[in-house]
């Protein structure tokens, strides 16, 4: 990911003529919040399929392989994180302080992500075609999102921008990282797409609950 | 006290055909007002059965007659589509042979996640990593991975692993395998310690012998209705007699 995030950095910093230096930060720590995102709905997707033959034989609640997924995704994030902070250390010469809020940042996205796989493991236990769409989505969305152009080259009203609810997760870590404070609506519409996911979470499991064993 | 209350159930499951699996054919469906053309196969029909303390069930019938989907009802794994399942007490089901066993991990390492998957507490896995690699004699074998082993070692593990832990209802599907002949002594000793504790039995097989060495109480089950319970010989019987009639 690291070789990936330099290539990359050298790259489009000469095709937008962005400083290097910056731009180099702007694209790793955008990365490593999309790698955490996008691990959280396709592996969330599976998450349900992988454990079929033990669900076969034995109860294992939804929300526990979610937890298992959230678990799994905050793992590889952390593995993903060290060398990113490395390289924030390494040209800033220390971490700005707003980084502290990335913390709380990950939390909203793991939450997210829990009650996005409650819905979407048993949908994909369902509907076997379901994550092979989900990872096409998610190949969309990592263009449509800005991660290697920044919102303002494109107008950060732009409703791309605007109404893309992945965009407004990146930024609540991407933004304190990079030593900015994320806004008011980026705190509002992340909050509001992880407590949606939570409660469509509930209903999957509450309509799939009985139901999902003649799917496996 | 344990007990096993089934109030008239039936279970009844919709059968996917590859196209029905498919999120984008089910909308086309839709759309064209089509049928959502899902076959359902009726898997029971209407069984009661009670259980109590000390009764060891065996369940006959010939194969798809719907023996695991009950056994699979009395673990909790399937609902009914109607009636009511009632089971008091602790259940053990052991229905799935090697469950959550990985073979690339050791078998030290793979003691845990299968009893964890039966239910087991944080001191039984701590009793049962002591125990295991004991009562099985696997030895310097437990710290190698479980796909080095031979047949016989897997079975063993599997059964010791099994044999760990214990509860009131216990459901088997068939017999469970105990390895090479010097090793069956060993473990039908612990077989019959384990069934001696367990409150009951419920068992699923097509050996007569065992049923009649194991069970005392027979229910037979056909095309998913249950045709008789009762007494071990008497229900055999009827069993036999149907079946050979059939078949000259």
């Amino acid at each position: 990911m690291f070789s990936l995030i330099l290539g990359i950095a050298l790259l489009y910093s000469q095709i937008f003529e962005q400083p290097f230096r910056d731009y180099v930060i702007f694209i790793g720590t955008g990365l490593l919040v999309w790698t955490l995102i996008s691990g959280l709905l396709t592996d969330g997707s599976q998450a349900v399929t992988e454990v079929e033959r033990y669900l076969r034989a034995t109860r294992i609640p939804t929300t526990v392989l979610a937890a298992r997924n959230a678990y799994r995704s905050s793992l590889i994030l952390i593995h993903n994180a060290l060398p990113i902070l490395v390289l924030i250390l390494w040209i800033r010469h220390g971490l700005p302080l707003t980084s502290l809020l990335a913390i709380p940042g990950v939390m909203i996205i793991l939450v997210f992500g829990f009650g996005a796989t409650m819905v979407l493991a048993p949908l994909s236990a369902r509907f076997r075609d379901l994550p092979q769409l989900i990872a096409s989505v998610m190949q969309l969305m990592f263009f449509i999102t800005p991660l290697f152009w920044r919102p303002s080259q494109l107008a950060t009203d732009h409703p791309v921008v605007q109404f893309n609810p992945l965009h407004h997760l990146v930024e609540i870590v991407r933004q304190p990282l990079e030593g900015h404070l994320p806004t008011s609506t980026n705190y509002l519409v992340a909050i509001g797409v992880a407590v949606a996911a939570l409660l469509l979470g509930a209903a999957t499991i509450q309509l799939s609950r009985k139901k999902m064993f003649f799917w496996l | 006290m344990a007990s096993v209350e089934i109030n008239r159930v039936s279970l009844e499951y919709p059968v996917f055909e590859m196209a029905g699996r498919s999120l984008k054919v089910s909308m086309i469906n839709r759309m064209r007002g089509g049928p959502a053309g899902e076959a359902r196969v009726t898997a029971l029909r209407d069984v009661s059965l009670s259980l109590k303390d000390g009764d060891r069930l065996g369940l006959i019938g010939t194969n798809g007659a719907g023996k695991s989907t009950l056994l699979r009802v009395i673990a909790g794994v399937a609902s009914p589509t109607r009636g009511t399942v009632n089971v008091q007490g602790r259940v053990i089901s052991l229905i799935e042979k090697g469950l959550g066993i990985n073979e690339e991990l050791s078998g030290d390492a793979n003691i845990e996640l299968p009893l964890r998957l039966l239910g087991a507490s944080d001191a039984e896995v701590a009793h049962a990593k002591r125990w295991v690699p004991d009562f099985t004699g696997l030895g310097d074998f437990m710290k190698l991975p479980v796909r080095t082993y031979s047949d016989g070692m897997k079975a063993r593990l599997s059964f010791a692993i099994c044999t760990a832990i214990e509860g009131d209802v216990l459901i088997l599907d068939e017999w469970l395998s105990a390895g090479d002949l010097g090793f069956v002594e060993k473990a039908e000793r612990q077989l019959a310690d384990v069934l001696g504790r367990t409150r009951i039995l419920v068992l699923a097989s097509h050996s007569l012998d065992l049923l009649r060495h194991a069970c005392n109480k027979i229910a037979w089950i056909e095309n998913g209705r249950l045709m008789q319970i009762g007494p071990v010989d008497k229900v055999l019987n009827a069993y036999i007699e149907a079946t050979t009639t059939k078949v000259a």
